[in-house]
């Protein structure tokens, strides 16, 4: 089958998943919609561009924030609030912008670091507290698109779908262009980039952009799926945790960031049964994970397709 | 076309370039030669803008290049290959060759992010273009390899291919058949004299290997030392005993190709 049947048959399939789903495994697969934004955003950044970070919980947060303020405060649509949720929290990439011309890697890590510890501290500090809610964080409303509110599980899940999809374009879209060869060329070999023609500075600030709008989008999500949001929820662990599923679903892969966010986002709910034992099945799952598929779960089976004619029979290449 | 005036370079305690001088003129084919550590790929890393000189100037068509930045240089025309090969690894060799054409991307971002016919347009056009080089010279088997498992000699054909896709009017090329055979040196030199007489591109090369230098060169300048202790046309620089001492060792005929290991030994037995 051509590459765009498969894609019309996936498209189907997450289309008629409610039907066949719980209440609460619709919502869980909603959220993991939001992740898949988050690090599908953070890969771009890393895996593309080569900027390692690890804060990246900070946007997120001011995503969530904004959108949600957008409508409480300024009386906003959910329409208007969300996208501008993503703008703003893509001007505040271009916070981490300036250090990541002089840093190389390791070091820009640390400052992401700072940026995100920053940012959960600054969010319930007193003087703000009745706009941001202090620790306590604050409600946020419903999404709600010209009178219609979305408040079941499968309302807000073909939401989140179409959000989703739609950003996963214009992701795929940008990867695949001469911007998304631009961050390639300029992380594997910055001179011979530079000496085509290629603009560091620019395409790094492209890259912080996109990457801080696309998680934006996905904090505003994910924050009116939940309902609520608090500056707890976006300390180091979370940032860890995007981290993670841009890793273990194989880096520089956008599929395989898809299949990361998605893991990462049910593997705690499937391992929940084994209560006591569930931190230490997570830990396990993850360096089988590293040992086993050290290119990340899509780049396993990239590598499995090669191996086996009849797999690439089935899936013809370009697919 | 090319003035490179009093050129100084300083890394540290080591001078590797003494104020050199020397011109290329357009449609020329010049090459750079000299022992191993004689300053040829600083030369070049100066002309692209890598290194800030420490002193002399670079002009290109009237343009002071020192006033630019290293991107920028493509956009006056002159494009260069490296020597330890500047290909993309985890590119295909269409990808590669698509990076080769960025001057020639300007769609925006937004048009690029929207996927906009406008910028799908130039994609697919860029594609062909490089599609049709990779056709000319009987390469398009090589379309969707990935660089990093070709064989040497065909990683420096495509970095040319590429380099040509960013439309040089001044070509550097820095040891473009290292690692090549004969029949490989030989269909490279064609092809170079190619580019160079039906395609009116300017070249300054970087080669050790002096059959290859001396069969394509309208001009070669010597460097050694940081300094140029020759310029001239193979036969003078052939003759030339500076030349000789320094570098090309006794006995040198365009017939017979003088090994780096030989050139490094004269050097030592001169500094004896």
């Amino acid at each position: 089958m051509p590459r765009r049947a498969w894609l019309a048959l996936l498209a189907a399939v997450l289309v008629v998943l409610p039907f066949a789903l719980k209440g609460y495994t619709i919502y869980i697969l909603s959220i993991a919609g939001a992740n898949v934004l988050a690090a599908v955003g953070l890969n771009l950044l890393m895996g593309y561009a080569g900027q390692v970070s690890i804060g990246h919980a900070a946007f997120l947060a001011i995503g969530g924030y904004t959108s949600a303020l957008l409508m409480t405060k300024l009386g906003l649509e959910f329409w208007l609030a969300l996208p501008l949720a993503g703008v703003l929290t893509s001007l505040t990439g271009l916070i981490l912008f300036i250090p990541a011309l002089r840093l190389s890697a390791i070091y820009l890590a640390i400052a992401t670091l700072g940026f995100g510890a920053a940012v959960q501290q600054l969010i319930p500090l007193p003087y703000w507290s009745a706009v941001f809610g202090g620790h306590q964080g604050i409600k946020v409303p419903r999404p709600q698109i010209a009178g219609f509110v979305f408040d079941t599980d499968w309302e807000l899940y073909y939401l989140t779908l179409v959000v989703v999809l739609a950003l996963l374009i214009v992701s795929w879209n940008v990867a695949r262009s001469y911007i998304g060869r631009a961050f390639i060329a300029l992380r594997d070999k910055p001179a011979a980039a530079e000496a085509l023609g290629i603009n560091p500075t620019k395409y790094k600030a492209y890259a912080f952009v996109l990457s801080a709008f696309l998680t934006g989008i996905a904090g505003a999500l994910h924050a009116h799926l939940v309902g609520h949001i608090s500056p707890g929820e976006f300390g180091l662990g979370k940032s860890i945790e995007i981290f993670a599923m841009v890793i273990l679903g194989g880096i520089g892969s956008l599929p395989g960031s898809i299949f990361g966010a998605l893991l990462l986002t049910f593997l705690p709910h499937w391992l929940a049964q084994a209560k006591l034992l569930y931190t230490f099945l997570y830990g396990a799952a993850l360096v089988l994970v590293i040992i086993f598929m050290p290119y990340g779960v899509w780049g396993f089976f990239v590598r499995l397709y090669y191996r086996f004619p009849a797999v690439q029979k089935l899936f013809p290449k370009g697919a | 076309m090319l003035t490179v005036r009093d050129l100084s370079m300083r890394f540290g305690g080591l001078q590797a370039l003494d104020r050199v001088s020397f011109t290329v003129s357009e449609g020329e084919i010049v090459g750079l030669i000299g022992p191993n550590g004689a300053g040829k790929t600083t030369v070049f890393n100066l002309i692209s803008r890598l290194y800030e000189p420490t002193g002399g100037q670079i002009v290109f068509c009237g343009e002071d290049l020192l006033r630019l930045r290293s991107y920028q240089i493509v956009e006056r025309g002159i494009v260069r290959t490296f020597q330890l090969l500047g290909l993309f690894p985890y590119m295909t060799v269409l990808e590669n060759l698509m990076v080769g054409e960025h001057r020639d991307f300007w769609a925006h971002p937004l048009a690029v992010a929207l996927g906009m016919p406008s910028a799908r347009r130039q994609e697919h056009d860029r594609r062909a273009q490089a599609l049709w080089l990779l056709r000319f010279l009987k390469r398009e088997a090589l379309a969707d390899a990935f660089v990093f498992a070709l064989p040497y000699g065909t990683q420096k054909l495509i970095e040319l291919m590429r380099a040509l896709l960013a439309r040089p009017r001044l070509l550097l090329l820095d040891e473009p058949v290292a690692g090549m055979n004969a029949a490989e040196k030989a269909a490279m030199r064609e092809f170079i004299k190619r580019i160079n007489r039906d395609w009116g591109i300017t070249i300054l090369l970087v080669e050790h290997d002096m059959n290859f230098v001396m069969g394509l060169c309208d001009r070669i300048i010597v460097l050694s030392y940081g300094r140029v202790i020759a310029e001239g046309r193979a036969e003078e620089i052939q003759q030339n005993p500076e030349v000789i001492a320094a570098y090309l060792g006794e006995g040198m005929s365009v017939a017979r190709p003088v090994k780096c290991a030989t050139a490094r030994l004269s050097r030592c037995a001169r500094s004896r």
